[in-house]
């Protein structure tokens, strides 16, 4: 084997073209890195809102959407009071009657102008039923309040004090205070801002409600729910397990994942193209010598691992220096997407994949240069100029 | 002549070596036969494109005759693999390239501990070896200079100990002294041929000019694929 010192030599031979190669495995290995913390980010926050044991109860026909979905004011009563399997708290059924909406809201302070914002109008039994959502600040709003989630600042794009408590919004020309702040485990929840049932009614001019959600003690007795759906067609409910609700919004959300992981493809192909031209120029003007390397005894198989060794070194350095960049700086960053806010993910997944697509590059680097080096007999190398 | 009990280290027999380009077919050696004892210093003469390189990469074991076999040391080397001649080569012959062919970015002392390195020698041995050599060819003040750093006639002295380090049977040169003035020249071949006598080593030196061609004790002709015995005029 040639001795280590051999190859990182020659990594100075051309810093230049050297620094353009780590430039470029930068390069390709942030892209993969940001396009599978993106992804990670938008399934983590969809995968994370739906609870095992919760059921949805929409209307039929609009299973796939909250907001189109309209159910008679009075169906979540006649779930809570006819399906035994219904988890209690304090001996009331945990059924929370709901209304989605998406509008806008402005500050008190700024009337004029307006933000897009998503309200969930509710009962106290919400929080029976959505048992990740904790109060961190203030309390659950009454009349003319509302609570908000503290992804809501984020979504609808003004300044975390612009939502404190003690501040109000505006929504259809009414005032409502603030009177409280919730986290919800990284769910979509947490970009809502809940108030008041019958405010929401009123405010919206609905009159029906968007759903029921329902929390069981057991998640197999959801089939009671469904059995109950079906038989009472009157209603004209249809019932979905919350995770199966959310996990088909991520469904929905598949080309923009794809296409996230295409852009990225594609510019990292250009980018590793580019990159294999470098190192194919770096590398063939040192045919001669490995024809000379060749004469003195040395394998090819030594040489190839020589140039592998100088490839992983350069693809190395870049990776580090992109997830260093990544680890520090992805995370920090939330996406607003329609029903909510994501941040980008990074962890040993990511980190795993980073590494590992800079082997591939190494490896898929040097495959061209190696074979135009070393397929010609030493013969001809060592006549070529 | 001198002793008659020398054993023949190199020989050919019918050793023939076409090259094809499309459709032209270019034999630079036609039924070659050559018998080299032991301990000689052999120059090879003959105009340009008569095969003087393609017979010396042939003994070097980097280039295998189209017919006809070559045995080295009682070794039938056109027989070998690929695999097996590149060890073959590492441990039997050293080879002295007329642009000398160091790797520039390592220092004279790390370019001539290479064959070593590559033959997984220890490095006492190695070490050992080296300082060794660099003295022969006088060059133990230069260890740490990196190729660019010497001149030619340097550079190719270290070329020199890189081929004698791992004391290999036989020393090929393709015109050692090609690129070099005329003083440097006579140094290194005046080395060659102490070096060769002293360390008992078997030399082929190919070489256009017949004043190079005087420092060894048989010179060759190759004309028309084969070899002419005949003493330079
Ligand atoms: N790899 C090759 N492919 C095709 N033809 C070759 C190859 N090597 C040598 N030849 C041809 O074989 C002939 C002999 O070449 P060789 O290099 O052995 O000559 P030479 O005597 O060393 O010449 P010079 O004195 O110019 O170095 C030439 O005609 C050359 O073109
Ligand atoms: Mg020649």
């Amino acid at each position: 084997m040639l001795p280590l010192s051999y190859s990182l030599r020659n990594l100075g031979r051309f810093p230049w073209k050297t620094l353009q190669m780590v430039l470029g495995s930068t390069i390709v290995v942030f892209l993969i890195v940001s396009a599978s913390a993106f992804n990670r980010g938008i399934t983590a926050c969809l995968s994370v809102t739906g609870d095992l044991n919760n059921v949805i109860v929409l209307g039929a026909g609009s299973e796939e959407s909250i907001q189109r979905s309209e159910i008679a004011r009075i169906a979540p009563d006649i779930l809570a009071s006819s399906i035994r399997e219904i988890r209690r708290v304090l001996d009331k059924p945990a059924v929370s009657s709901e209304v989605y909406y998406m509008g806008m809201a402005a500050l008190s302070d700024a009337p004029k102008k307006n933000w897009p914002a998503i309200y969930r109008g509710v009962t106290w039994n919400a929080l029976n039923v959505h048992r990740n959502i904790v109060i961190t600040e203030g309390r659950f709003p009454g009349p003319s309040e509302v609570m908000v989630g503290r992804q809501v600042a984020r979504y609808m794009g003004v300044k975390d004090s612009d939502l404190a408590i003690g501040k109000s919004i505006l929504f259809e020309g009414i005032s409502y205070s603030i009177v409280g702040q919730f986290q919800g485990e990284g769910t979509m929840m947490e970009a809502e801002v809940w108030m008041d049932i019958n405010d929401l009614l009123t405010a919206s001019k609905r009159e029906t409600v968007s759903c029921a959600t329902i929390s069981l003690s057991r998640p197999q007795d959801f089939d009671a729910i469904s059995l109950f759906c079906m038989q009472r067609l009157d209603l004209e409910l249809s019932a979905i397990r919350e995770q199966a609700y959310y996990a088909s919004l991520s469904n929905f959300y598949q080309p923009i994942r794809l296409a996230v992981w295409l852009t990225a493809l594609l510019i990292s192909i250009a980018s590793v193209f580019g990159g294999i031209n470098t190192a194919y120029a770096a590398i063939i003007v040192r045919r001669r010598e490995m024809a000379a390397l060749q004469v003195i005894g040395c394998s090819r198989v030594a040489l190839i691992f020589s140039i592998l060794v100088e490839s992983l070194i350069i693809n190395l350095i870049g990776a580090f220096v992109s997830l260093s960049i990544a680890s520090a700086w992805l995370p920090s960053i939330h996406i607003s997407f329609s029903t909510g806010v994501f941040h980008m993910i990074v962890d040993n997944h990511t980190l795993i994949l980073g590494f590992l697509s800079a082997g591939i590059m190494a490896v898929a680097g040097i495959i061209m240069p190696a074979w135009g080096c070393l397929k010609p007999t030493i013969v001809s190398s060592l006549r070529s100029t | 002549m001198k002793s008659q009990s020398s054993p023949i280290i190199i020989s050919c027999r019918n050793l023939t070596k076409s090259y094809y380009k499309g459709d032209t077919v270019v034999t630079p050696l036609e039924n070659l036969d050559l018998d080299l004892e032991k301990g000689r210093f052999l120059a090879l003469m003959g105009p340009s494109g008569s095969g003087k390189t393609t017979l010396l990469n042939i003994i070097a074991g980097i280039d295998s005759p189209t017919s006809g076999s070559i045995t080295i040391n009682n070794q039938e080397i056109s027989r070998m693999s690929r695999s097996q001649l590149t060890r073959w080569r590492g441990k039997s012959i050293g080879y002295i390239f007329q642009l000398y062919h160091l790797i520039p970015v390592l220092t004279a002392y790390e370019n001539v501990e290479l064959p070593l390195l590559i033959q997984k020698i220890s490095r006492s041995e190695r070490e050992k070896r080296v300082l060794n050599v660099l003295e022969l060819v006088g060059l133990e003040d230069r260890m740490s200079h990196f190729p660019r750093q010497l001149s030619g006639g340097q550079e190719q002295r270290v070329a020199i100990a890189r081929a004698l380090v791992t004391d290999p049977m036989i020393l090929v040169a393709d015109e050692p002294t090609g690129d070099l003035d005329a003083a440097s020249a006579q140094n290194i071949l005046s080395l060659l041929r102490q070096l060769g006598h002293d360390l008992h080593k078997t030399i082929v030196m190919v070489t256009h000019d017949v004043k190079a061609a005087s420092y060894a004790d048989l010179t060759l002709h190759l004309e028309k694929g084969k070899l002419i015995e005949s003493s330079p005029l």
